[in-house]
């Protein structure tokens, strides 16, 4: 039986009359007058009776042009040849990996997890495997992910199943799915076969009449933390809070020991005692300046013990890398030095590698030095310019008066009253620069400034501090922290201590190119080369502490399970009925058969057949 | 059809080459245009000349007894006679000959004009009969060569129109002659179903026939080519046909097979035929042709 996807697209028949009449169109004729057109008439008819083949040629050409729109519009029309048929199955297993999967089957002592049976299960399938049958392997996790493509190979599909393992990742069954259906979409004969304890709450409800639900159940008691951080107290470095918060999934009261350890030293111990489905919050107060990586346990013997840890880094504040270069300064070296959290390096002279050490150095204070070209960094010139600047030096001015500040946040509570200046460079601007700004001024000249420009940020004194009164003044330690704060605003936090398993995590470097070393839980390295001062990592589906190395930073971030949706193990999801056996054997289905290929395919050769015949009949004559 | 101004047809450049014709047809002009000509003709005449056999259907009051009697045998006495010989010009006037450059009319009408001068200088009658389908005129009698201010005149008034009657045409003239003559027939016979039989009419009226064959480079060599209606001259047939390579060499198998049936016709019954292509001036046709008594190009 064959039927029509766009029948509309028969109304292209229409160019066969059309065809018939641009065919039958003779060129004009020369009426010319002869003696006589008798022995042309007998010419004529000697041709006619002898060359008949001719005559065919031109008909059969036209014939040809038919054919070729007749094919064409039915091919535009989609036809399709529906017949039954055993063809070719295709089957896509579906395996949540989520890690409500990683909970026990059942209270025995070498109980084997959920997941391992959805592997059992799916060994078996691909045993079963027909000849004529091909399979896909998909997990079900953060991200839907296809882990082979349609084989038949079953060595090839057990060895694929085998890398498949549940992660501590929350679920999303729905995307999967979809996902599963739509590689189906062509095959009249497919189905999905979905592997899931049903933890979950997501509606997968679908096109069910292609997918057949496994649902592996176990046990369902299960205790779990659901968060875990530290965070200082406002106001003091010594001080902290821990915030733990654990919950009771099961119908009875539970009693359980809550073990906090920092640095692998044991921080606290404290006992809970849970409800039946209890969710409770603990904040611990802990003294002290800390730092360091955390880990939480409640020591409880349930379903899911991935649930029953959690981790944490917690961190100081990281130092600032200061570089000074100046022939000598008490002033600047006695203030930077008593900065908190600022570590200086001194130079007395611009060095050969200057461009390295700059870019390894959060700031660079550069006194009274001649200056090369600047590389991208942030800099504290002071009495002293650099090549390339959108302002120049002409001259002196004695003793300017202040007259103009702006509102820059550098001069944010920075009292400038009573401060003198024996003499300052006299600037010229010689560009416009839209990152310039003026902190502050005199009538004469700009006495400070600031500037973003070419991945340079910059705070310019145009004097020699010892020729004023400046480090007298109380705004001058104010002044240089702020410009610091300012300088320093384009560093970021390395990382972000704390994900969820399957969140990926931006990993920043202090070098923008740098080589990056990623340490998982299980002890497999990643190294990544990093070319803009960044990096995502996205193998997170492991819970636990993972360590990362760059040029000059060594740290952790911690990856929790600690979604009490996955916590939650019973299973919750209504899954439909099975709507086929499972069988993998082949089965007798209507076949949709598209036949449009086939008649593009003749139309084209009936096209270059009348084309060959059109050159032959030229060449002949 | 360029049809040659009547004024330019017989200018003073043609009738210069009509005397010098006139000369040299007579040294080569041998057995057609003498006044004192002898022909052997059957039947009459005052001297003996020849016996020959005796053929079913002779006149048998010009057996002779004599031989009879002796060989048992039938012989005819031929007897030679002095007679005025006529020159009977017959131009077909046919609309196929308004074809050519130059027309196969005018080179007819010139060729006419030039048998007709050579004849009556040579103290020969001329007679001239224009023949087509339709009504034809005639131009008996001319005797002298002062009567060529007759016979240029008539041949200028001749128009070629209508269709081609060749048979009808032969048989009325040889209906209408009372003795044989010389006839040359100016024609392009082509197309004409009947042309043998309007041959055969002139052959029984015992005539010493010349045909000469006009034709234009036209029509040896048609420059034809591609969808073209060819409508015919005379009775206006139209035929739609697309002129190719092939077409065109068919064309030219059937007119050259057509050329080669009346030639063999005219050998086999003792007619001179001669076939010239207009593309060669008129007065070496006049030469060379009746000179060598065959065709050329």
């Amino acid at each position: 039986m064959i039927q029509f996807a766009q029948p509309w697209a028969l109304l292209a028949l229409l160019s066969i009359p059309a065809i018939i009449v641009l065919y039958s169109l003779r060129p004009k004729r020369e009426t010319i007058l002869v003696s006589t057109n008798k022995l042309w008439r007998e010419a004529f008819r000697e041709r006619q009776r002898g060359f008949g083949l001719q005559k065919l040629l031109r008909d059969l050409s036209l014939l040809l042009l038919l054919l070729f729109a007749l094919l064409l519009s039915l091919a535009l029309a989609g036809p399709g040849w529906i017949t039954s048929s055993t063809g070719r199955d295709a089957i896509v297993l579906v395996f949540d990996v989520s890690a409500s999967m990683k909970a026990r089957r059942d209270n025995s002592l070498l109980a084997s997890s959920r997941f391992a049976e959805a592997k059992r299960q799916g060994l078996e399938i691909i045993d079963g495997l027909d000849e004529d049958a091909s399979l896909l392997l998909m997990t079900s996790g953060r991200n839907a992910t296809i882990r082979s493509a349609f084989e038949a190979d079953r060595a090839t599909l057990r060895s694929a199943l085998g890398q498949i393992d549940a992660t501590d990742e929350t679920g999303k069954p729905r995307q999967a799915l979809t996902l599963a259906l739509s590689l189906l979409r062509n095959r009249e004969k497919g189905r999905v076969v979905f592997f899931t304890d049903a933890a979950f709450d997501d509606d997968v409800d679908l096109d069910t009449s292609r997918i057949e639900f496994r649902r592996i159940d176990g046990p369902v008691d299960n205790v779990a933390i659901t968060r875990f951080d530290f965070r200082a107290e406002t106001g003091s470095e010594e001080r902290h809070q821990v915030l733990v918060g654990v919950r009771n999934y099961t119908d009875k009261a539970v009693s359980t020991q809550l073990e906090l350890e920092l640095n692998e030293q044991r921080l606290l111990s404290h006992t809970l005692e849970l409800e039946p489905q209890e969710h409770r919050n603990l904040v611990l107060p802990i003294d002290g300046r800390i730092t360091g990586t955390a880990t939480a346990v409640i020591q409880h013997e349930d379903a899911l013990a991935e649930d029953n840890q959690a981790f944490a880094v917690v961190e100081g504040e990281q130092p600032l890398h200061l570089l000074l270069i100046s022939p000598g300064n008490f002033y600047l070296e006695s203030v930077f030095g008593a900065l908190p959290n600022v570590s200086v390096t001194r130079l007395e002279t611009i060095p050969g590698n200057f461009a390295r050490l700059a870019d390894r150095h959060d700031v660079v204070v550069i006194d009274r030095i001649a200056v090369p070209d600047l590389p991208p960094g942030s800099y504290l010139l002071i009495d002293t310019l650099a090549p390339g600047l959108p302002f120049v030096a002409e001259g002196a001015v004695t003793r300017p008066e202040i007259e103009t500040r702006s509102d820059s946040a550098i001069l944010r509570d920075i009292d400038l009253e009573g401060l003198e200046i024996q003499q300052a460079k006299r600037l010229r601007h010689v560009r416009e620069s839209p990152g310039l700004q003026t902190l502050f001024g005199s009538g004469n000249t700009d006495l400070a400034l600031a500037l973003i420009e070419n991945n340079v940020r910059l705070v310019f004194l145009g004097f020699d501090i010892a020729d004023s009164n400046f480090p007298l003044q109380a705004s001058f330690p104010l002044f240089l922290g702020e410009s610091l704060t300012w300088l320093h605003a384009g560093a970021i936090q390395h990382a972000r201590t704390q994900v969820a398993a399957g969140d990926p995590v931006t990993i920043s470097t202090p070098n923008r190119q740098s080589e990056l070393i990623v340490e998982s839980p299980s002890g497999k390295s990643s190294t990544f080369s990093v070319q803009s001062g960044e990096q995502q990592f996205e193998a997170t589906g492991q819970a636990g502490l993972y360590r990362y190395v760059t040029d000059s930073i060594d740290g952790y971030f911690a990856v929790n399970l600690t979604s009490q949706n996955e916590s939650d193990i019973r299973p919750r999801a209504i899954l439909p009925a099975r709507a086929q056996p499972a069988s993998t054997t082949a089965q007798a289905g209507r076949v949709n058969i598209a036949l449009w290929p086939q008649l593009v395919l003749l139309a084209m050769l009936l096209l270059a057949l009348e084309w060959s015949l059109w050159c032959w009949r030229g060449v002949s004559a | 059809m360029n049809a040659q101004a009547d004024e330019a047809l017989f200018d003073p450049d043609f009738l210069r080459k009509l005397e010098r014709l006139e000369l040299l047809a007579r040294k080569i002009f041998r057995g057609l245009v003498r006044g004192e000509h002898s022909t052997q003709r059957r039947g009459r005449g005052l001297e003996f000349s020849d016996f020959r056999r005796y053929q079913p259907g002779d006149d048998l009051r010009y057996i002779d007894w004599n031989i009879y009697s002796r060989l048992d045998r039938l012989f005819l006495k031929l007897y030679a006679s002095d007679e005025d010989l006529t020159l009977h010009l017959l131009i077909d006037c046919s609309a196929s000959m308004g074809f050519g450059e130059p027309l196969k009319f005018d080179y007819a009408r010139k060729l006419a004009a030039a048998l007709g001068y050579i004849g009556l200088n040579n103290l020969d009658r001329v007679g001239v009969r224009a023949f087509s389908a339709g009504a034809s005129a005639t131009l008996p009698g001319l005797k002298s060569k002062q009567q060529m201010a007759t016979l240029l005149p008539f041949l200028l008034k001749l128009k070629s129109v209508d269709t081609t009657d060749f048979a009808g045409a032969m048989r009325e003239f040889a209906a209408n002659m009372r003795s044989p003559g010389v006839v040359v027939v100016i024609t392009d016979l082509l197309g004409d179903d009947e042309l043998m039989h309007g041959l055969d009419s002139l052959r029984y009226g015992d005539h010493d026939i010349t045909l000469v064959q006009l034709l234009a480079e036209d029509e040896i060599n048609p420059p034809l080519d591609g969808p073209l209606n060819l409508v015919d001259s005379e009775d206006r047939d139209s035929l739609k046909v697309t002129v190719d390579a092939n077409l065109r060499q068919l064309y030219l198998t059937r007119l050259q097979t057509h050329l080669d049936t009346l030639e063999q016709h005219c050998r086999r019954h003792g007619i001179e035929y001669l076939r010239a292509s207009t593309a060669i001036p008129f007065e070496d046709l006049v030469l060379k042709y009746l000179r060598q008594g065959r065709q050329w190009r």
